[in-house]
């Protein structure tokens, strides 16, 4: 019903009209530039100038900024153009209550000190982590460079009732792993220095079968391998400590079902460790170090197939067995149609091990598959240990120590993973120390 | 002086939105005053008026001159004499079938161009003539109402005269699409509508002149006001007062007037004469009845307006009886062979099958040529455009469905018989549906026969030295009988008895 | 002999098809600023309702033998609803709200002309009702102009934004998250007079609608103390309502004083609904209501004078 004049003249009308509204909103777009910059630099200054006071925000586009699951982060300026440092905007996951908590962390550009850190102004206020919180870590490291580890409360060295250093433990490196994997494919290890008779280092991970899954202390850092409460790495970092600090795995307190009150921020089960301490606590007693483990550990599995086992490709890049017993007997005859176990067998005989105490020389038990381990690295007192690393970090790029909050280990991993985070972006970022 | 009031016309109707505006002259019009034609033949029926035929009183074979009377009314018939336009030969004598459905005796005349006129047609001496002198000419000179009414001037001056009405009313308005005959003639003979004027007026008894025209004809309001400054001493006692209302269609039309401008709605029976005390009267067949007093001259030509739907437009000046066809071949710029025309104005107009055997009337004031004609089976939006528009104020839409589905009773009830036909609605309506033709034929279905106030053509003078008829007079009494005129539109003879 | 027509013989130039192609035109600068704004994932919503709309008005006119108008009006409304959308809008829920416009609002209720409410408003709310998008926190202009992963999986969470810090000539040039095509306050009005140029909208009735709406929004700033009626006036997409949904013929029925009484009745509710309502619903339910309340209003005074005509003529 439209005559063709009409039809030409609207579709003229439609173009010009298009081009035109293309004109003005694009020239209005350009107008308004400057009133939305100002605009933007006044909310962002009125959001960050507490953490990094600068005279404007640009923010960082980086495919980086994705991969540490940083929701912005933002480079300060000076009046003069030249970076003040950066403003990092992270969401971490509060472990106590598991609601999201947003921080905002300042970082200094030249010095990598941190500047300020503070609750989001979006943050919803449902973590249990409260703002004092927040001020306390940033009292303790304010003016102080990034990364940042945390200590967990000392024992008194003469508190008897608290610390039992067992005897006769020969000094070296000893090793245990199991002999199972459990059902995610994990075969859990402990790794124990021991000097002066003393356990110094202590550091419980696992690796999985399936050699393209990495560590657990990795996936858990990655947030593929989770568990109830801190992070599987963490937890790993504190027991280890602890039992570093008690120098008994007895003293772990570990109840019937494989878990323990009694250190702050371990709710995984720790049979699996314990029992690995044990291991290693008695192949120290039997002078059995972490070579001669490995070499036991391939003798069986070389009877066992009657084949290379390189070939088998059952060792890992970390030089590890990675080797589980499944569907093999848990023991092998013996000539005299006794049964061993395949500890044994790596370890020697059962007779040497015959004042020890431990669930772990039971023949044929499977190990619990509720094993967890490895979190390593950690300083106490002025003796300096070999460090391993925290969030991911060497132990050697720490720079800060604190002590955290008092009575809440879960709050100060959190905040501190978040500083570190920051770190680990940064770094990648402005290839800090490269 | 005059002195010009505006008046509020009603919202309703519509100004033509097209890019044509309606009433604009083209430029053509304006280099040349007014182009005449001088048709080879004439058509003449005898019945160009709302009212009884005229009876021929010519033969077969007579020749007649320009101004001769060749039909007279029938003893007391509503009726007005119908006269030669041009010189020549009656070749036939018998009916025809008019666009609007009427069948009429018609005379048929050969012209031999010369252009002889009738002995009575000359400059009258003295044009100071009496009220019932004045009658006698408008009478016997067969002026009938020229805006497309058709009704006998001379019955409007008596119904006027009965109801004793104090204003005389000069419709200078016309809205209908494409025309502006009305204009030229406004423009060209500003003197003849002013005398005209005063001398209905005087006929009526009034002495108030109103003249209703368009604020925006500066031009034609420039032209009446200099008339009346030079025919002041020729009026004194009249009072003209100018009447502005806007430029809508159906302006014109008697009841938008008496809306308009005395703000009344009239019923059904009532007329502005009895129920506003006012006679309309169109500025053409003022300027005819001037015409016929001061020249003795009949109504045997008019201004017609020729259009096309794109934009050309033209106003001749033919005789009455002019055959479509010779109007259009004599008109520069128009052919007819492709496309439909349309007798009367293309609103309200009548499609002509036959255009050689079809003449313009008295009542004819355009003829339009049509090219694209669009109907689209589309449905109703619901938009409600044409109740806006409706001069009356019914549902165009609402009536349409409900007399398309028999609920007529229900179509009556919501007032379909005020429709008037205008064409407004269909006009506006953008799915193109042909509304006044369906509630228009029922509105006219339901319209009262015969109830319209009583009117006769009797009642008036003679005078001596002025013949207009060759016929009888008026006879006694008892021979006029009683006809109804009750006023309908004639368009598409709707009229059904 | 030529086909006998019945007059009128000429048409007015402004049809259907010529309103529905006027308000075609005088929507593609609100179309422009919503791909300017929003790229990629704001043209293929527009275009995809408009043919969707098109189509299911084609197919119901086939099924049901019935003739459809000027295939221009769908068009037309299935604009008018993805303009009305957040810039996010999966490409199903927008579907949903055209099918159920044209098939639901239109259709059933007896096809073009014969529906008492706007389609579009209608076909909106539908997905307002059933799909609550988070119209809270709308995308940012100018931000992501080639995503198109919210067709399918929709909003990408932006975060909502305080318009009180905006700059005037921000929100006048629609720098600020909301619907794709109403924000822009100054191709809105561009799109206003377009339409009222081309006389298919009557200057007076978006007047008298934005006319009320103003003064009962700063008589509550002077009752209040506040100043809104600025920030409202640019940033509720009040003038998309003026322009494209109060007046169209579902709506409002004519240009003559009921129209205005429309349009003072619209901008009443409107006002009103100011004090609960945000966003869409602020900018259809008036319109939703005003619509109902029209043929209600206009059903009871048809049955008030054919009552009281039946009685005069039963005394008579």
């Amino acid at each position: 019903m439209l005559s063709r004049d009409n039809v030409v003249r609207f579709t003229v009308e439609a173009i010009l009209f298009f081009i035109l509204s293309a004109f003005v909103v694009v020239g209005g777009i350009l107008a308004t530039n400057s009133s939305e910059y100002t605009r933007l630099q006044a909310g962002l200054v009125e959001d960050y100038a507490d953490v990094l006071p600068a005279y404007s925000y640009e923010e960082v586009q980086s495919a980086l900024v994705e991969g540490y699951g940083i929701s912005n982060v933002y480079e300060g300026l000076d009046e003069d153009g030249n970076p003040n440092g950066f403003v990092v905007e992270i969401e971490i996951t509060d472990h106590q209550t598991g609601n999201p908590l947003n921080l905002v962390i300042g970082v200094d550009y030249n010095t990598a000190q941190l500047t300020g850190i503070e609750r989001a102004p979006d943050d919803q206020g449902m973590s249990a982590i409260t703002d004092e919180d927040i001020q306390m870590i940033y009292n303790q490291t304010r003016g102080q460079q990034i990364p940042v580890a945390y200590g967990v409360q000392r024992q008194d060295a003469d508190d008897t009732a608290e610390q039992q250093v067992l005897s006769g433990l020969n000094d070296g490196i000893y090793y245990a792993q199991t002999l199972s994997a459990d059902r995610s494919g994990y075969i859990d290890y402990v790794e124990m220095s021991i000097e002066n008779g003393m356990i110094t280092m202590v550091q419980w991970d696992a690796f999985n079968v399936d050699m393209n899954i990495k560590n657990r202390r990795e996936s858990s850092l990655d947030g593929v391998y989770e568990v109830s409460g801190l992070n599987w790495a963490s937890q790993s970092y504190i027991l280890c400590h602890a039992l570093m600090d008690v120098q008994n795995p007895d003293l772990l307190a570990m109840k019937s079902d494989g878990t323990t009150d009694i250190i702050d921020g371990v709710s995984v089960n720790i049979r699996t460790f314990v029992e690995l301490c044990v291991e290693c606590i008695e192949n120290s007693r039997a002078e059995f170090d972490k070579d001669m483990y490995f070499a036991g550990m391939r003798e069986i599995v070389d009877n066992l197939f009657e084949g290379d086992f390189e070939s088998l490709g059952v060792v890992n890049d970390d030089g590890f067995i990675v080797f589980t017993f499944d569907g093999y007997p848990g023991v092998f005859a013996l000539p005299d149609g006794s049964q061993m176990n395949v500890r044994q067998k790596i370890t020697g005989d059962m007779s040497d091990y015959s004042d020890f105490d431990s669930t772990a020389a039971d023949g044929g038990e499977q190990m619990s598959s509720d094993s967890r381990g490895n979190e390593d690295g950690i300083r106490t007192g002025d003796t300096a240990y070999e460090a391993d690393s925290i969030d991911g970090i060497p132990m050697a790029e720490v720079n800060t120590y604190i002590d955290g909050i008092e009575g809440d280990i879960m709050s100060t991993s959190d905040i501190v993973s978040a500083i570190n985070t920051t770190y680990r972006f940064l770094k990648d970022y402005l290839n800090w120390m490269a | 002086m005059s002195v010009g009031r505006r008046s509020s016309s009603f919202y309703k109707g519509f100004n033509s939105d097209n890019a044509l505006d309606f009433s604009k002259r083209s430029s053509f019009d304006r280099d040349v005053m007014l182009e005449r034609v001088y048709p080879r033949r004439l058509i003449l029926p005898m019945l160009q008026h709302h009212g009884d035929e005229c009876i021929p009183n010519v033969k077969v074979g007579e020749s007649v001159t320009i101004g001769q009377c060749v039909g007279a009314p029938a003893p007391g018939a509503m009726a007005v004499p119908v006269h030669a336009g041009i010189s020549g030969t009656v070749t036939e004598i018998r009916p025809i079938v008019l666009p609007d459905g009427r069948t009429s005796m018609s005379v048929f005349i050969e012209g031999d161009r010369k252009r002889t006129y009738h002995p009575t047609v000359r400059p009258r001496n003295n044009v100071n003539v009496s009220a019932s002198t004045v009658m006698g000419i408008v009478r016997d000179a067969g002026i009938v109402g020229m805006g497309g009414e058709g009704i006998p001037t001379i019955v409007k001056i008596n119904r006027a005269k009965r109801f004793k009405v104090k204003e005389l009313l000069v419709n200078c308005l016309q809205s209908e699409p494409f025309a502006d005959s009305d204009y030229l003639i406004i423009d060209e003979y500003a003197d003849h509508v002013i005398m005209g004027a005063v001398a209905l007026a005087g006929s009526c008894g009034v002495k108030i002149i109103n003249i209703l025209i368009s604020k925006d004809r500066k031009k034609e309001i420039t032209a009446l006001r200099s008339a009346m400054e030079r025919s002041f001493s020729m009026y004194s006692g009249y009072a003209f007062n100018f009447i502005y209302l806007k430029p809508r269609f159906p302006q014109g039309y008697y009841r938008m007037v008496a809306r308009a401008v005395y703000g009344v709605n009239l019923e059904e029976g009532e007329c502005l004469e009895n129920r506003c005390r006012a006679v309309l009267f169109n500025c053409s067949t003022v300027y005819s009845c001037w015409n016929a007093i001061s020249e003795s001259m009949p109504l045997v030509s008019r201004t017609i307006s020729i259009s096309t739907e794109d934009g050309l437009l033209r106003n001749v000046v033919a005789p009455v009886g002019t055959p479509v066809s010779e109007l259009l071949d004599n008109v520069n710029g128009f052919k007819s062979s492709s496309r439909i025309i349309v007798w009367g104005n293309c609103l309200t107009g009548l499609q002509i099958d036959n255009p050689e055997m079809t003449p313009i009337i008295k009542t004819t004031s355009g003829i339009c040529l049509i090219t694209d004609v669009q109907d689209v089976n589309a449905p109703c939006i619901g938009c409600g455009k044409c109740s806006d528009v409706c001069p009356v104020s019914v549902e165009p839409d609402k009536l349409y469905m409900l007399i398309n589905n028999g609920r007529e009773k229900d179509a009556e009830r919501l007032g379909a018989d005020k429709c008037i036909s205008c064409g407004a609605c269909s006009y506006i309506c953008p799915s193109y549906i042909k509304l006044s033709s369906v509630v228009g034929q029922f509105a006219a279905t339901k319209r009262k026969k015969g109830s319209f106030p009583y009117a006769s053509v009797g009642d008036c003078e003679w005078v001596d030295d002025l013949s207009l008829l060759s016929a009888d007079t008026v006879s006694s009494a008892e021979s006029r009988k009683p006809v109804s005129d009750t006023i309908t539109l004639p368009f598409e003879g709707w009229e059904t008895e | 002999m030529t086909e006998r027509v019945k007059a009128p013989f000429i048409h007015t130039e402004r049809n259907d098809a010529y309103s529905a192609a006027a308000h075609l035109v005088s929507i593609v600068p609100a179309v422009a600023v919503g791909v300017v704004f929003y790229g990629l994932r704001a043209i293929v919503l527009i275009l995809f309702c408009a043919l969707l709309f098109a189509l299911s008005d084609d197919v119901c006119s086939r099924i049901r033998h019935s003739s459809r108008g000027s295939i221009l009006n769908p068009l037309f409304n299935g604009a008018v609803i993805a303009l009305l959308l957040p810039p996010d809008t999966p490409i199903y829920v927008a579907a949903s709200g055209v099918l159920f416009a044209s098939i639901v609002v239109r259709q059933l209720s007896g096809g073009r002309g014969s529906s008492f409410i706007n389609a579009a408003c209608a076909g909106r709310l539908f997905i307002r009702i059933v799909f609550p998008l988070n119209e809270a926190a709308l995308a940012l202009p100018g931000e992501h102009r080639v995503y198109l992963k919210s067709l399918i999986m929709g909003s990408h969470s932006p975060e909502p934004v305080d318009l009180s810090q905006y700059y005037f000539s921000e929100l006048l040039m629609g720098r600020f998250p909301s619907f794709i095509g109403t924000s822009c306050s100054v191709i809105l009005l561009a799109g206003m007079i377009y339409l009222i140029a081309k006389r298919v909208l009557k200057p007076y009735l978006p007047a008298c609608y934005l006319g009320m709406l103003t003064l009962l929004l700063l008589i509550k700033d002077i009752y209040l103390g506040t100043s809104q009626t600025g920030m409202f006036l640019l940033t509720s997409g009040i003038l998309f309502t003026a322009s494209y949904l109060l007046f169209d013929d579902d709506t409002v029925k004519s240009f003559g004083p009921v129209s205005v009484v429309q349009a003072f009745l619209c901008a009443a509710l409107t006002f009103l609904a100011s004090f609960r309502m945000t966003g869409v619903d602020l900018l259809i339910i008036p319109v939703l209501i005003t619509g109902v309340l029209t043929d209600v209003l206009d059903f009871t005074d048809k049955v008030i004078k054919v009552t009281a005509e039946d009685e005069a003529d039963a005394k008579s």
